[in-house]
């Protein structure tokens, strides 16, 4: 496949890749089903990815990111009554349901026991709860006037109210993923103030209103929940606001102390829908059926690729259904209006699924790595793409590796391919750094280890997507409630049980959200909160103790790259996220290291013997340049192979310039190559010989002149330098081969001088009679 | 006639020609000066032709170099099979050490490199053009151009003693970080490869008169070189259009001294005197110097390219240097040289850019008819894409420039040269001139006699590079130490009347590891650790006169282990 792929996406056309349909994002079959009878809807639990479903008495759970999913699910079995919401504690040993909107019950799953807790002020309600992992609270529940915070009672068997964070609630939105919750208020709910319950505490955001276009002057809009969606793209956390009214999406930025525009995108219809995959935002135009790329660490707020339709892939097609039916019974096969994209039914949760409440099925949005690669002409974009997708590393790096060699095969303009160097070795370079010496990481002393640690048990779990699931679902009755958000595309289609209006009517918000639209964090998960570092994790009472210099990282971050009016976009992103890239070293990156530039690409690229030396050296010092840039070191054997090159077309000249100039460095590789390319140019061997001198590879060296027949100066050099690895014994023999009795006296000479013992070594006694015999014969002189 | 027309004269002569009695004439093909009667200039070339002729009885291969009269020194090149190239030098009044014959040598040496590559070697011209006139007009409108260098008022300044720390026909480096070294490789494979690559065949990137990168062989290299140093780098461009601005003004009259220096060595270089002008029906009819001398400036000019007048060129507004040498009118007619290694023509463009030159050769046969918009096509194109490039990298090297002095080591007066690739080092030749007398002289009997060493060295036709280590104290104690191994030489001078050899030769040694010397031999490369050859002179009593032999010159050849035992014996002892 690499040929044509590499081809076809050189050609810059839309011509797409190995999956056989126009699209860079689809939903894979088989879906996730979970059509239980009588089921009172689904609901997603974020902080678990699960798919819950309660029934009268039960409630059924999958695991959301498994693919194929399950086919049984785990089963918890609850008393019958009204479900507003469900969610699993994080150690899935708890579940808890809400039943009124004053009322949460908790059954214990090992042994269970239940219990119930009420909120604290009997004329709130609970909007919903969500469990959670920060230090100072178990769970906490969102009423019309504010946080409700409780702790687990060690026994388990009940909740201790530890703390209640006051302000007035109109909705609230929540990801687990972010552990950001929002609390809208106001008379048009545009104010928004977030509390971040993350590992190293709780950290309480700055109010902030959110921008509103007016559709006519007598009439203000009312925020809804719905247009507003938390967002965690590499470890930043953003909140998406769609404004139906101005066609945009405001994008803000969250920091440990302040909240920062970052800009707007264009949409082109009020219908649209939001995923985040893999670190891209996917922005469904639902009216047109096509989805937009945006990756916020571009520079440009230009599409990644041309529009395209989201697809269904690997299902069957529907005219075989009657075929497909005939299978395997649990293998049902969508029907047609089941497989119908973007149908009445479809909710987009958090951050890459899609629920279809009408058949019960949960969807999954994947990226199409290839088809991106394949409908996007501006390749070094296209690379730095590839290089921020961790959800596929090994398909981006070969993907990466590919559109790299085909560059070079097709001659682009030595600029071009310059630019996709830098691309590749800064990515490379920002992910091998060692995370410490970028700006805030360098203040994570020891009480950071732990969100550290967990950050990284995060990481493994998004990055296997599957890793986290298999034993939480067996042994699962969980509950968590979902919460509500997300799914702008909402607007268009009406779920069944969730009148709400917007949530202006605090009754509509409880509904809304028990009827769940789920979400969920599953790949960046913990990821943010680290990642949040600078900005939002770190411990506060350090983050009060140096101010100056948090706010300083903050303010120049927050001129990050997204923002068009970015002062230093550059400077200031590169040290935020290499911090976060060399913590997330631990996972696959589709990072190209220059030993794999190497092999995979300059060396495969000569094999193809179309491109001429010179164009390939050009090549390689472009590459050079950039990993000069990042400091990165090019290996000896790629700087030998630049000398093979140039000795090959017999530019000498160029060869001793690129050495005296040290672009090619001197090591024991680059030495051996100058010296086995100089054995028709004297001058280069000579070169070679002397690099080895100088570099002290005295065994090396010394062959090298018993090669020449430079005997003497070989044991000269030896005993010079004390060199024990080539035994003067060889120059006997050398000296004695070339039958040059002279020599092999002399050589024989320096042993009895300089061997302590080689007078009763068997050499001497071979070696002098045969002396002996020269001299009797005359061949040796007098 | 002035008085530096009797200090030397130069003939070129085809030994292959004029072999019948009566055609003696047909041998000659330059003569300078061209006002001289035809008799001495046979005579001149008789003698040179029967010293040839004799010493190749017993050296076929390098038949004679030097011949020292009473008077004058006769310098012989051996330039291209069969043609000859002879310096007669008259001899200095003054008790002066005579300047050694292989930096006059190399003066013939850098004369001929040059010619070859604006107009082909002279072997071929004559080829092509039997009857030898293009050959001779080539020939007529080169020489007087590339003395008139050597030109001062009126002297002719040929090499002297006090340019005992220059070696001629050698780049200088400059050396640089590798960062900027990899932005102007980066450059060069820009410009290669631009339009799908093969149009920019070479480029050579110059950085006042230094060598940033070139991607010509090093012969190639060293010529282009040379001819950029004399009249392409920034100061030898602004020289050139104050003449150029100067000659438009005033049409043909040239009013800068140098102009008028110029002119004059023209006028006596190209036989313009009445006396001479009769002398013309004794030249055989083939010989075009006839026709040459009627209309010297002209006919020279319209003829045959003068790359080396000193107002060839100047700059242009985009940038570009233009050039009328190769045509009478800009009209079309871009410069052309002639690659020595894979003998091919291309053109010479050249991009200036404040301090940066920029040489780019492109093929000739690229462009036929409509040559004009090819190249003003690839003006555009280069200046297109490589123009934020080559600011850049100016602004780079500006950085790292320190100024001519760059070379200078406090405490050293040297010279380093790299033979294979024709680089040099040296002391800037305001430090040197610093040195006495006395030590330059001393220096130049050196370097003479290790000229003859290498000789010897290289016509035994050993693999081995000479490896030689000269200490030399003067009369005045001032140390003159050369070190040459494996085609590096240094050379140095150190006046500092305290020290010892062992003093003098660690100062060299440390000298010689300075990483600037010589970027990639930054460890030592001249050192003495494979030393089998050591030649010891004792010249504290040395006396200026020719009394070569009063001085003690110990030639020590031994084996190998034994050396450092015999020369820590011998060390004390001076």
């Amino acid at each position: 496949m690499g040929k044509t792929q590499a081809s076809t996406s050189a050609q810059g056309g839309a011509v797409l890749g190995g999956s056989g349909a126009t699209s860079h994002v689809y939903i894979q079959y088989p879906p996730l089903r979970c059509d239980i009878p009588g089921a009172a809807g689904v609901m997603y639990d974020d902080g678990n990815k699960l798919l819950l479903v309660p029934a009268p008495s039960k409630v059924y759970s999958w695991p959301a990111n498994q693919h194929p999913p399950p086919e049984t699910p785990g089963v918890t079995n609850i008393k019958e009554g009204p479900i507003l919401g469900v969610r699993f504690s994080l150690d899935c040993k708890i579940l808890a349901v809400q039943r009124t909107n004053r009322e949460i019950e908790f059954i214990n799953r090992e042994n269970g026991t239940g219990f119930s807790q009420q909120c604290k002020s009997g004329t709130d309600r609970i909007f919903g709860f969500f469990w959670t992992d920060c230090p100072s609270c178990d769970i906490v529940f969102v009423t019309t006037s504010g946080l409700e915070l409780y702790a687990l009672h060690q026994g388990r068997n009940s909740l201790k109210f530890l703390d209640i964070k006051k302000a007035n609630v109109s909705w609230y939105v929540y990801t687990h993923e972010s552990r950001l919750v929002l609390l809208a208020s106001g008379m048009q709910c545009k104010t928004l103030a977030g509390y971040q319950f993350a590992a190293g505490g709780i950290i309480r955001l700055p109010k902030y209103d959110v921008m509103m276009a007016k559709a006519d002057a007598n009439r203000k809009p009312v925020l809804a929940p719905e247009d507003i969606r938390i967002a965690t793209m590499y470890g930043r956390l953003y909140c998406l606001q769609v404004d139906r009214v101005a066609l945009c999406i405001h994008m803000y930025r969250f920091y440990r102390d302040a909240v920062v525009p970052q800009g707007s995108l264009p949409i082109y219809s009020p219908h649209v829908a939001i995923s985040v995959v893999d670190n891209v935002l996917l922005i469904h135009q639902t009216d047109s059926k096509v989805v937009l790329l945006y990756d916020i660490l571009s520079d440009t707020k230009v599409p990644t690729s041309a529009p395209l339709p989201l697809l269904l892939r690997g299902g069957p097609l529907s005219s075989d259904s009657s075929i497909q039916s005939t299978e395997k019974d649990k293998k049902r096969v969508l029907m047609n209006r089941e497989a119908t994209i973007y149908g009445d039914g479809w909710v987009f949760v958090n951050p890459d699924f899609v629920l279809d409440h009408l058949h019960g099925l949960l969807w999954r949005v994947r990226l199409d790595l290839e088809a991106v690669a394949a409908s996007t002409s501006n390749l070094p974009v296209l690379l730095a793409f590839l290089q921020r997708r961790r959800h596929e590393a090994a398909k981006a790096k070969e993907l990466s590796l590919m559109v790299m060699r085909s560059m070079i095969l097709e001659r682009r303009p030595l600029t071009v391919i310059g630019t996709a160097m830098d691309v590749l070795t800064s990515s490379y370079a920002q992910g091998a750094r060692p995370p410490n010496g970028t700006g805030g990481s360098s203040f994570q002393p020891t009480q950071f280890t732990k969100p550290l640690a967990s950050t990284i048990a995060g990481i493994t779990l998004s990055a296997g997507p599957r890793a986290g699931g298999p034993s939480s679902l067996t042994a699962t009755p969980g509950v968590q409630s979902a919460v509500v958000m997300s799914s702008s595309g909402a607007a268009s289609l009406r779920l069944p049980q969730d009148t709400e209006d917007s949530g202006d009517s605090e009754d509509d918000q409880v509904q809304a959200s028990a009827p769940l639209r789920p979400e969920q964090g599953l790949a960046t998960e913990d990821v943010l909160e680290c990642t949040l570092d600078q900005g939002i994790t770190g411990s506060p009472e350090i983050e009060e103790e140096s101010p100056t210099s948090v706010s300083r990282d903050l303010s120049s971050e927050s001129s990050g790259r997204l923002n068009s009016s970015s002062m230093e976009p550059s400077v200031s992103s590169s040290p935020s996220l290499s911090g976060l890239q060399g913590i997330r070293m631990g996972i696959a990156a589709p990072l190209i290291s220059p030993e794999e530039m190497q092999r995979r690409v300059f060396m495969a690229v000569e094999e193809e013997t179309v491109v001429d030396a010179i164009f390939l050296v050009s090549v390689i010092v472009e590459y050079m340049r950039s990993a000069a840039r990042e400091h990165v070191r090019v290996p000896p054997g790629l700087q030998a192979f630049v000398v093979k090159l140039l000795a090959r077309d017999e530019r000498f000249n160029e060869l001793h310039q690129f050495i005296a100039g040290k672009l090619v460095e001197p090591s024991r590789a680059v030495a051996l190559q100058l010296v086995e390319v100089g054995t028709h140019h004297t001058p280069t061997r000579k070169l070679g010989m002397e690099m080895l001198r100088l570099l002290h590879a005295h065994s090396d060296y010394v062959k090298l002149l018993l090669q020449d027949g430079r005997m003497l100066e070989g044991l000269r050099y030896i005993r010079r330098n004390k060199v024990d690895s080539v035994p003067p014994v060889m120059f006997l023999q050398a000296a004695a081969s070339v039958n040059d009795a002279q020599k092999l006296a002399a050589v024989f000479r320096f042993c009895l001088d300089f061997i302590p013992g080689f007078q009763q070594t068997p050499d001497f006694i071979t070696y002098s009679s045969r002396l002996n015999q020269h001299s009797n014969s005359g061949a040796f002189g007098r | 006639m002035g008085a530096w027309a009797e200090a030397a004269q130069v003939c070129i002569f085809d030994m292959q020609r004029g072999q019948q009695e009566g055609h003696e004439l047909d041998k000659i093909l330059f003569f300078s000066p061209t006002d001289c009667p035809l008799p001495s200039q046979l005579s001149v070339i008789g003698l040179s032709e029967g010293l040839i002729t004799f010493t190749r009885i017993f050296s076929p291969e390098a038949p004679c170099q030097l011949m020292q009269a009473e008077q004058h020194c006769h310098i012989f090149l051996n330039c291209e099979p069969d043609i000859w190239m002879v310096m007669v030098v008259e001899k200095a009044k003054e008790v002066e050490e005579d300047v050694r014959a292989a930096a006059l040598e190399a003066v013939l040496k850098e004369a001929h490199e040059l010619f070859v590559m604006f107009y082909g070697s002279i072997r071929a011209l004559l080829h092509k053009h039997p009857a030898g006139d293009v050959a001779r007009s080539c020939l007529h409108a080169f020489m007087p151009d590339y003395f008139a260098d050597f030109l001062t008022g009126k002297k002719l300044q040929l090499p002297s003693i006090g340019d005992g720390l220059t070696e001629r026909g050698t780049m200088q480096p400059v050396s640089l970080e590798r960062d900027t070294v990899l932005h102007a490789q980066s450059l060069v494979g820009l410009l290669e490869s631009c339009f799908g690559g093969g149009i920019v065949r070479h480029t050579l990137i110059l950085f006042h008169g230094y060598l940033v990168s070139s991607t010509l062989p090093v012969g190639d290299t060293a010529a282009l070189f040379s001819y950029a140093a004399l009249r392409l780098t920034p100061a030898a461009i602004a020289l050139s259009s104050s003449l150029h601005s100067a000659h438009k003004g005033q049409s043909t009259m040239q009013s800068p001294a140098s102009r008028a220096g110029q002119s004059k060595l023209r006028t006596l270089f190209n036989n313009v005197t009445p006396t001479l002008a009769q002398e013309e029906p004794t030249i055989p009819s083939t010989s075009p110097l006839g026709q040459d001398t009627a209309h010297p400036e002209e006919g020279v000019k319209s003829q045959f390219p003068r790359p080396l007048r000193q107002d060839a060129w100047w700059k242009d507004k985009d940038g570009f240097l233009a050039t009328d040498a190769w045509g009478a009118d800009n009209n079309g007619v871009h410069p052309t040289i002639w690659l020595q290694q894979s003998e091919e023509q291309v053109h010479l463009c050249v991009y200036q850019y404040r301090a940066l030159t920029l040489l780019l050769l492109i093929p000739t046969l690229l462009n036929g008819s409509n040559s004009l918009d090819t190249f003003t096509l690839l003006k555009e194109q280069l200046l297109d894409e490589a123009a934020q490039k080559i600011e850049k990298l100016e602004e780079r090297l500006s950085k790292e420039w320190v100024g001519s002095n760059a070379s200078h080591v406090p405490g050293y007066r040297y010279l380093c040269c790299d033979r294979s690739s024709k680089t040099a080092t040296a002391s800037p030749p305001s430090k040197v001139s610093t040195l006495s007398k006395e030590s330059l002289s001393a220096l130049n009997q050196v370097r003479a006699e290790i000229d003859f060493e290498k000789g010897r060295v290289e016509r035994q036709a050993s693999e081995q590079d000479p490896e030689l280590e000269v200490c030399l104290r003067t009369k005045q104690n001032a140390w003159v130490i050369v070190r040459v191994r494996g085609g590096h030489e240094l050379y140095t001078v150190q006046e500092r009347a305290s020290d010892t050899l062992v003093l003098a030769s660690d100062a060299v040694e440390k000298l010689n590891k300075r990483s600037d010397l010589d970027p990639f031999f930054s460890n030592g490369a001249i050192c003495n650790e494979a030393l089998s050859w050591t030649i010891f002179f004792r010249l504290t009593w040395y006396a200026p006169s020719k009394a070569r032999d009063d001085s003690n010159i110990h030639f020590l050849n031994h084996s190998a282990p034994l050396s450092c035992k015999q020369l820590e014996i011998i060390r004390p002892l001076s």
